[in-house]
């Protein structure tokens, strides 16, 4: 999350149980391979475009990113707690956030469930020139959008884990 | 023999008159000085024993001006009639020297001399050294009387040498105490390990009699001089010492203290005899908990007498002492380093656990309360304060982060680049080496993330690249820097043509941020070698 200046920003805070072990999970989030995390964080991003188009305001105009790009940045590790800094970016035209910087907090609850609790924050699109229920309104499905990425998140985690265990056995 | 009445009561009182004294030097010299007035001979000496017993290594004179002692050039070594007492330790008395069948003749510029009286000295049971006197005045030999004389007064001498030394054996312990004792508060106070080093030298120089000391520790493939004391001492410090061929390196090897007669001679090098002309030498290993590690040398310049078994144990201590300062010179600075992390650890934590969170509840809740708020220029001012409250977090979170290098968390510099190794040789087949000084560790604790992170950056180019099968990562010490090397055997580029692509261009601001300089070779086929050297 870096330090901005404009005066619009929006804060998002969203959580998520995931039945695996911290430990798992932050192998499997700093494993040198992450590009599975993008496609994630882009069919999130369709989920909450297309709740925008479906109950925002008439003519509402797609702001559909082609593309998103997550980069996950060097963890913060202490104790029971690994903090991962992630940088959601609409790589093509600008989603409901252009760029969204948040830490994915990693807290082992258990020895097999974790919580997951996602910080963050982004400048809306439109700006000081949006209205303001629009942004609010923005806002909302930022959150689902979150909402829809960290339960994405811990479905394939979930799975991944299950599938490992299967080969294990 | 009886001695007669006069001569008798002058012995009481040479006894009375060397008893008082305790300089064991004058006390030598009034020894050979008496003698030469009691017998009334023309010249005297007074021959000290060299350690083994087969020479002499100190000849003190009387009745020979400077002059014709300097004429006469070295010391005697002992042979012909001198040698004779060296050997068969008993009253000796010759009417003419040149007569005896034993005698080699004197050097040239030596005074003739005729008639001889010698006899031994004993001192703590063993024979110290000699008188020999010669030339008795106004008759041609010296008289029997003269031989209980010399041989009462050798035994006085005998009596007075030992008290003399014992006095410079308490006093010696009682400098080598005050030095323990100087050396252990200068630790203590918290002064940096090279002062107490430099102490160190300087009272193993001084208590050694010597005329300089070193003290080098190990620096990259060879040992270095930290400090010198003495005579030469600013040409010696920061001397290399080669780990090969040099005196040094022979006790390093055999962790044994080494004396050496006259280094000078010696097929070993040794900074002390090329730069200061040194001649006796005394070396001693430095033992650390685990390794020998570093040498006290001390030396005398060439001609001066060579050294002892008697001064092992004197310079063992020093040397004793200058291990200890080593081993807490790390210790500090490890303890340090460790403290730095968990102080860095336990802010970290309050901020993030405490403070981010508390602040981002607060801009939740503002946020919330702007979303409702029917005023929109109420909630715009929410709002920016929702702003600000963020622009706090970010810099809150800025320090957190910039706080600890979060990819050192498993643990130091060498444990997470012997696991990035072990990783990488895992998930690719290719063999890599890392091999690091840990003496480095302390040194580049600031460092430590950017060097991970240009080990890493290094090691994915090399696995993405290169086709190497063999890889090494390596951190050693050079002079003054240390050098971090990524070294591989793969199929190499044209370093000077190639583009700042495949992440050089991040190694390069990465070896910049740590104040290194990064140095690419690469020839196609030949491998590529990546080095940062760091200044320390």
């Amino acid at each position: 999350m870096r330090a901005r200046h404009a005066m619009n920003t929006m804060l998002l805070h969203d959580f998520a149980y995931v039945p695996v072990s911290a430990e798992r999970v932050c192998d499997r989030l700093m494993s040198e391979d992450r590009e599975w995390l993008a496609p994630l964080a882009a069919a999130a991003m369709r989920e909450g475009e297309a709740l925008r188009l479906r109950i925002g305001p008439l003519g509402a105009v797609p702001l559909l990113a082609k593309t998103v790009s997550l980069e996950v940045g060097e963890p913060l590790k202490r104790d029971e707690v690994t903090v991962v800094p992630l940088t959601w970016k609409a790589t093509t035209t600008p989603g409901l956030f252009p760029v969204m910087s948040a830490d994915l907090e990693v807290v082992a609850l258990d020895a097999e469930l974790t919580q997951l609790t996602l910080r963050g924050r982004y400048e809306p699109p439109l700006g000081a020139v949006g209205r303001r229920l629009d942004r609010l309104l923005m806002h909302r499905i930022a959150e689902a959008s979150v909402r829809s990425f960290l339960g994405r998140l811990v479905a394939t985690l979930s799975a991944t884990e299950t599938v490992e265990l299967a080969t294990v056995r | 023999m009886a001695l007669s009445g006069s001569r008798a009561a002058r012995l009481l009182d040479t006894g009375l008159a060397l008893a008082a004294e305790l300089s064991l030097p004058a006390l030598l010299q009034r020894i050979v000085d008496l003698a030469v007035d009691l017998t009334e001979a023309r010249y005297g000496a007074l021959g000290v024993l060299s350690v083994d017993g087969s020479d002499l290594s100190d000849f003190i004179t009387s009745g020979l001006s400077a002059e014709q002692r300097a004429a006469i050039g070295e010391l005697p070594h002992g042979l012909g009639i001198l040698g004779v007492l060296i050997r068969e330790p008993a009253v000796l008395r010759i009417r003419e020297i040149a007569e005896d069948a034993r005698a080699t003749g004197f050097p040239p510029n030596h005074p003739p001399m005729h008639s001889f009286l010698g006899s031994p000295i004993r001192a703590h049971g063993r024979v110290f050294g000699n008188i020999y006197l010669t030339d008795k005045k106004r008759a041609l030999e010296f008289t029997e009387d003269d031989e209980a004389a010399v041989l009462v007064l050798a035994t006085q001498a005998g009596v007075a040498i030992a008290n003399a030394q014992l006095y410079a054996e308490l006093q010696q312990r009682e400098r080598w105490l005050d030095s323990v004792r100087e050396v252990t508060t200068t630790l203590l106070s918290g002064d940096t390990a090279r002062t107490a080093l430099q102490l160190i030298a300087q009272h193993a120089r001084e208590l050694g009699n010597a005329d300089m000391a070193t003290i080098s520790v190990p620096d990259g493939q060879g040992l270095r001089i930290i400090v010198a004391d003495g005579a030469g001492a600013h040409d010696l410090l920061d001397v290399e010492v080669p780990l090969a061929g040099s005196l040094s390196a022979e006790v390093i090897r055999t962790e044994r203290t080494m004396i050496v007669t006259d280094a000078s001679h010696s097929t070993l090098t040794q900074p002390m005899v090329s730069v200061a002309g040194v001649g006796p030498m005394i070396l001693v290993p430095l033992a650390l908990r685990t390794s020998t590690a570093g040498v006290l040398a001390v030396g005398r310049v060439a001609g001066r007498p060579a050294f002892g078994s008697a001064d092992t144990p004197l310079l063992e201590s020093f040397a004793d002492q200058a291990s200890v300062a080593l081993e807490y010179a790390r210790a500090v600075s490890e303890i340090s380093r460790l403290g730095m992390i968990e102080d860095r650890e336990r802010i970290a934590r309050d901020l993030h656990d405490g403070v981010i969170q508390s602040l981002f509840a607060v801009g939740i809740g503002l946020q919330g309360t702007a979303a409702v708020v029917g005023d929109p220029r109420l909630a715009d001012r929410i709002q920016q304060f929702v702003s600000e409250i963020d622009r706090v977090i970010g810099d809150v979170r800025s320090y957190i982060f910039g706080l600890r290098p979060s990819v050192l968390t498993a643990g130091n510099l060498t444990n997470t680049l012997e696991q990035l190794g072990h990783e990488v040789e895992e998930r690719t087949g290719v063999t890599v080496i890392v091999e690091i000084d840990v003496s480095l560790e302390a040194a580049l604790a600031n460092a430590s993330a950017q060097i991970v992170h240009i080990v890493r950056e290094a090691l994915s180019n090399m696995e993405r690249h290169s086709g190497a099968t063999t890889c090494r990562v390596s951190i050693l010490r050079d002079a003054a820097s240390a050098v971090i090397q990524i070294d591989d055997d793969g199929r190499g580029f044209d370093a000077d043509s190639a583009p700042r692509g495949m992440g050089m261009g991040n190694l390069v601001e990465r070896a910049e941020a740590i104040g290194g300089q990064l140095e690419i070779e690469s020839k196609p086929g030949s491998g590529t070698t990546i080095t940062v050297t760091v200044p320390l």
